[in-house]
């Protein structure tokens, strides 16, 4: 008979707890894809004061970081049904969910001020058929990281504005040198790595081509802007030797670490790598942040992240308020700030960080005259390996770049032709 | 004839109830297999007959053996093949010897520290493939002032491109996941060695058989189990790289370090085709099994008697 009345009691207790208080407090959940040690903290920060301000919504936040591979993860969620009511993504990743029906189009949540404030090259970025499928809450592209010191002692200026080719060629000539007198080369002026498709593409772009022409769904790898460019690019090792050996295939976190000793004098890096660098001792007073060289165009890698929402919630209401919140000014800025990221609204631009920072100031402008994204096909990923492949053998010499991109214009003609 | 188990039969009820007890011990590990490995396998040469994106959310469609026929003209594939076997020629048979070496030297009972040694030579087995990875990318730094490269420059050599180089890239890689298990082919070895009756050795040296010799007509004839073992293992772990080369070189320079797996997840996970990453499973898989089936005839020529 006690152990009646105990399991009454338990059940009861039990049930008071699973009864909400409050009663009308909806629960969703939000994920964010990358959301690693360093910027979960600020998330949660931003979670708590949308808490705060809508005391009925009530948000389960987890965040995973890209090495656990979170969009394969978002994948199988979907198809089980299990996919959060609001989550982050990274580009071009909603344009491979977007015709799915996966995610939910935005444009009937938002007004005319919300719209015109995103700067239109982000907000575009996630237009799938006319219609919005995601909200970018920050953004980045590359610029050119350099040693304030080394170019000083070199006797080169430090890039006020775009340097042409030639310049940079001339200057990274001069930043290439022996430096203890032991007849072997021991500072590069320019590192960089074939390993990353992007690091090439760049020069690609600033010579006004591209691999892909993405409006005509056609391979354009031997266009003769781009044999320019990549001769260009694979010269800068073969011909004139100003990187440092291996850059057919280094890890790019090498090219940081020369950069860091002083053994590389530039290179090309997203924001937060400056962001970081600034704030480290040993680079005091060393680092300086240009915009790219140009040739006939400007070009700088971008990416963003964007938010989206699940067509499966059930609290379509709740998670656009989320969601808003999440893309608003002031939290875009606070994320931002802590991770090293560019807001992408245009209300953003008279904060401090924005416009007075000498890095952040850089980058805005840099993605103002050549921010370009990758490409928004869906076959995008088999895309990158045909091109690093192609790259990487002529930079070792295995074939010519005009033969390298001919085989790069067959393996891509073949790719987008087939089904 | 009643046997003496019949005659204490239990009734049937009680033994339904041990039957089910002894199914439910077992059943954790055979659900764990059943779900993580046999349905997959079995899902996966279903998959290889159909062309199937897991980013569409559309049902697979059936093809046939067209995702066969497209990997046996698949340029890249032969070249995934190509390495995946210069790999294996590169780090078994050196794994083999020097692990039977070390094994030999370190059962020396008059070594001082051999435990020690064997610790030493074993604590690469229990790094982490990716932690080892890093740290072995470091050590063949393209710089100059990388671990190979002062090695080299001790010899006069100059600097070498390592794993940036496509002619060098496949062998760093050989040196490195020698050094990562030969401790296990060490062990093993070791474990054999032991099994082999110490009176022989001794009888053999009575016969005025030199250590050599016994080395050569006892240890190694002896050692065949063990020697088969291994070589089907490390075959088989071959056959199966992809966590060095994808951390190392991400499968570059060019296509040098690009082993099948590499292929297979890129396929898979990278182009989200899945129903060739599959039939390349199943190639793999097949092939492996006439390997292994080969080597056991090989093996199995002679029975060991003691």
């Amino acid at each position: 008979m006690k152990r009646v009345v105990f399991l009454i009691a338990a059940l009861l207790v039990l049930g008071l707890t699973i009864v909400p208080a409050g009663a009308a407090v909806t629960t969703i959940t939000f994920w964010q894809a990358g959301g690693d040690a360093t910027t979960a903290p600020v998330m949660r920060q931003i979670i708590e004061k949308f808490e705060a301000a809508n005391p009925d919504i009530k948000v389960e936040f987890q965040a995973i970081p890209w090495g656990e591979d979170p969009h394969t993860k978002f994948q199988a969620a979907i198809v089980g049904g299990t996919i959060a009511d609001v989550f982050t993504v990274g580009d071009p990743f909603q344009h491979v969910l977007a015709p799915t029906g996966a995610i939910e189009p935005l444009d009937k949540y938002m007004s005319a001020e919300m719209r015109a404030d995103f700067y239109p090259q982000f907000l575009e970025r996630s237009v799938v058929d006319g219609q919005v499928y995601g909200l970018p809450w920050y953004g980045d592209c590359r610029s050119l990281l350099y040693r304030k010191d080394l170019l000083a002692e070199a006797g080169v200026p430090e890039p006020t504005e775009s340097w042409t080719w030639d310049e940079f060629l001339t200057y990274a000539k001069k930043l290439t040198k022996d430096t203890d007198g032991d007849g072997v080369i021991d500072q590069y002026g320019f590192g960089t790595s074939a390993r990353y498709a992007s690091q090439f593409q760049m020069f690609v772009r600033q010579n006004g081509a591209d691999f892909v022409d993405e409006t005509k769904n056609v391979a354009t790898a031997t266009d003769p802007a781009v044999v320019e460019a990549m001769q260009f690019y694979v010269d800068l090792t073969r011909k004139h030797g100003v990187t440092p050996p291996g850059a057919t295939n280094i890890d790019l976190q090498e090219i940081q670490k020369m950069f860091a000793e002083g053994k590389v004098a530039m290179f090309i890096d997203a924001s937060d790598t400056a962001v970081r660098f600034s704030k480290e001792p040993d680079l005091a007073g060393k680092l300086g942040v240009g915009l790219l060289p140009h040739n006939k165009a400007h070009g700088s890698y971008a990416g963003a992240d964007m938010v989206v929402m699940s067509s499966q919630s059930k609290n379509k209401e709740a998670a656009w308020k989320l969601l808003s919140w999440i893309v608003s000014r002031d939290a875009m800025l606070e994320y931002c700030k802590a991770c090293g990221f560019s807001p992408v609204l245009k209300s953003a631009s008279d904060d401090p960080y924005v416009s007075k920072d000498p890095i952040r100031s850089v980058y805005t402008k840099q993605m103002e005259i050549g921010g370009y994204f990758y490409f928004k096909h869906p076959k995008a990923s088999s895309i990158t390996p045909i091109l690093r492949v192609g790259i990487q053998e002529a930079m070792e010499g295995t074939k010519t770049v005009e033969q390298a991109l001919k085989d790069i214009q067959a393996e891509l003609t073949e790719l987008l032709t087939s089904d | 004839m009643r046997t003496a188990a019949s005659a204490r039969r239990r009734p049937a009820l009680h033994r339904l109830g041990a039957m089910l007890e002894s199914y439910s011990m077992v059943a954790p590990a055979y659900m764990i297999f059943l779900v993580f490995i046999f349905v997959p396998v079995v899902w996966a040469f279903y998959l290889s007959f159909f062309k199937y994106s897991i980013l569409s959310f559309r049902a697979p469609t059936f093809v046939g053996l067209g995702n066969f026929k497209k990997l046996l003209s698949d340029r890249v594939f032969w070249i995934a093949v190509k390495n995946t076997v210069t790999y294996t020629l590169g780090t078994v048979p050196v794994r083999l010897v020097l692990g039977l070496l070390l094994a030999l030297v370190l059962d020396q009972e008059h070594l001082r520290f051999r435990r020690i040694f064997r610790a030493i030579y074993f604590l690469p087995v229990v790094t982490s493939m990716v932690a080892a990875s890093i740290i072995w990318a470091l050590v063949f730094s393209a710089n100059a002032d990388g671990l190979a490269n002062q090695i080299l420059g001790v010899f006069g050599i100059s600097p070498k491109g390592w794993l940036a180089d496509s002619r060098l890239a496949m062998l760093s890689v050989c040196i490195m996941s020698v050094w990562k298990d030969l401790g296990y082919v060490m062990t093993i070895f070791t474990a054999g060695l032991q099994g082999i009756p110490l009176e022989l050795y001794e009888s053999a040296a009575i016969d005025g058989a030199t250590p050599w010799k016994r080395v050569w007509h006892i240890t190694i004839p002896l050692l065949k189990p063990t020697t088969f073992f291994i070589l089907v293992t490390q075959l088989l772990g071959s056959f199966q790289v992809f966590t060095q080369t994808y951390v190392m070189t991400s499968g570059g320079p060019g296509y040098s370090t690009t082993t099948l797996i590499n292929l297979l997840h890129t396929k898979g996970f990278i182009q989200f085709d899945m129903g060739y990453a599959s039939a390349l499973a199943v190639a793999l898989f097949v092939s492996l099994l006439v390997l292994s089936w080969i080597l056991r005839r090989v093996f199995k020529a002679e029975e060991i008697v003691y």
